[in-house]
């Protein structure tokens, strides 16, 4: 019934004349309604899995590189040059120096 | 509902009131006035130069291929080896026009039916405050550099992809098509297409909003007055009308699809030399355009050179059939929907 009813809101006609001549002309509108329904739940569902990938490249990009953005230049830099320190070098040459005669 | 609406109605045919009698002068028909005759030639100038600039690309790659097609000993067509250099050159375009068709084909038996649906979706089924915001979302997709596809199919969706290759290889692998051929699911050839699918997805998305959104509002209100349900209306109505639309964009997202580079050649896993060939969708391998782009930094003597280019040929062949394939199509449906 419920279907019978969603036909009527688009064509008020089909659904007086499936309701006026009895239930064979009934079930015809019955599986059209269901092919309509299901026609509209196709279309949402298409829209939903365009979206994904978007949603999840735009979550996926935020999550694991959105936190390099908050780290402005000079931070970075200040970042490195601690670590240089730490390392007991001058500069990026000496540390390069120092790692390959430790490797070596 | 089994009669199409064609988009042919009464109106058309009764008489221009503005038709005074007067003879029509025609399209051609000018001014003779200096901006007329200058807009004129600079159109037909136009013209001229975009067809001369494709039939020169087209001379110069058979003038760069011929060399290193006559060299080979390979059957260029049918091979699968990739030798293009030494004494012995033999190569041969079967592999990649295999991994370049077929990913496409994936591509397109994806994004044509899922874009054509969200299309519908945008311009019949979306609530008014929902269809704009939609359009602009799937308009987005556009806009992703297809570098962040291909990253963010390595290194985020491809391991999701897993499971569906397992599944698939397990029950479906008695079928050559579907067998696992080794390499991880992220790196395969069906993958590579679902990736492109979604690149594709604007594009025919946003050629059959536009045509679905011409569809004249009479043809729709008439089919629902007799009462066709939604569903039915955009059956007879609005698809029919659509339809050389809808090719239109489905061809031009195969056109990206076919030479999309930068997201295949990350995505797909070349194939060893040695290892042997097969037409598994779960295989690696290389397209043209990734072949060609992955192997720019070897063009170092004119046989290797030609190699490539001739491959380079193919592609370009391969998109201008395409494009003309379309062309007759939409040309043959034009009747019918105008």
């Amino acid at each position: 019934m419920s279907a019978m009813t969603h036909v009527g809101e688009d064509s008020p006609r089909a659904s007086a004349a499936s309701t006026s001549t009895g239930s064979d002309l009934g079930g015809k509108s019955s599986s059209r309604a269901i092919r309509d329904q299901a026609a509209r739940i196709i279309m949402w569902t298409a829209f939903g899995i365009a979206v994904i990938p978007l949603i999840w490249i735009l979550a996926s990009t935020i999550l694991k590189g959105g936190h390099m953005l908050a780290l402005t230049a000079p931070d970075q830099l200040e970042r490195v040059r601690n670590a240089l320190l730490k390392a007991g070098a001058r500069s990026v040459y000496h540390t390069v120096l120092k790692q390959e005669a430790a490797n070596a | 509902m089994s009669t199409s609406i064609t988009g042919r109605s009464l109106v058309d045919d009764l008489p221009d009131p503005d038709d005074h009698g007067n003879p029509h002068e025609g399209d051609r028909a000018g001014t003779g006035r200096w901006g007329d005759r200058l807009f004129g030639g600079a159109a037909k100038g136009s013209g001229i130069f975009v067809v001369l600039l494709v039939s020169l690309v087209g001379f110069f790659l058979v003038i760069q291929a011929v060399p290193s097609l006559m060299n080979n000993n390979a059957n260029f067509l049918t091979s699968t080896e990739w030798i293009p250099s030494g004494s012995n050159p033999r190569f041969g375009i079967a592999a990649l026009l295999w991994a370049t068709v077929i990913t496409s084909v994936i591509a397109m038996a994806i994004a044509v039916p899922l874009g054509v649906a969200v299309a519908l979706f945008i311009t019949e089924y979306a609530p008014t405050w929902l269809s704009k915001p939609a359009a602009v979302i799937i308009d987005l997709l556009a806009a992703v550099p297809s570098i962040v596809f291909g990253f963010w199919g390595l290194s985020v969706a491809g391991q999701y992809f897993e499971p569906v290759k397992a599944f698939m290889a397990e029950y479906l692998g008695w079928i050559p098509f579907f067998a696992d051929a080794g390499p991880s699911a992220k790196s395969t050839l069906a993958f590579a297409g679902i990736i492109l699918a979604f690149m594709i997805l604007p594009i025919i998305t946003a050629i059959s909003r536009e045509v679905f959104n011409q569809v004249p509002t009479a043809h729709k209100e008439g089919a629902l007055a007799l009462g066709a349900t939604k569903w039915e209306m955009i059956r007879t109505a609005v698809l029919p009308f659509g339809k050389p639309g809808v090719i239109s964009g489905a061809m031009l997202g195969l056109g990206r699809a076919l030479g999309e580079t930068l997201a295949v050649m990350i995505l797909l896993s070349a194939l060893n030399p040695n290892a042997p060939w097969s037409f598994s969708i779960f295989n690696g391998g290389e397209t043209f355009a990734s072949k060609i782009a992955l192997n720019a930094g070897e063009f170092d003597s004119p046989q290797k050179t030609g190699a490539y280019i001739a491959a380079g040929l193919v592609l370009f062949i391969l998109t201008f059939v395409v494009n003309s394939i379309a062309r007759v199509v939409i040309n043959r449906r034009k009747a019918f929907s105008e």
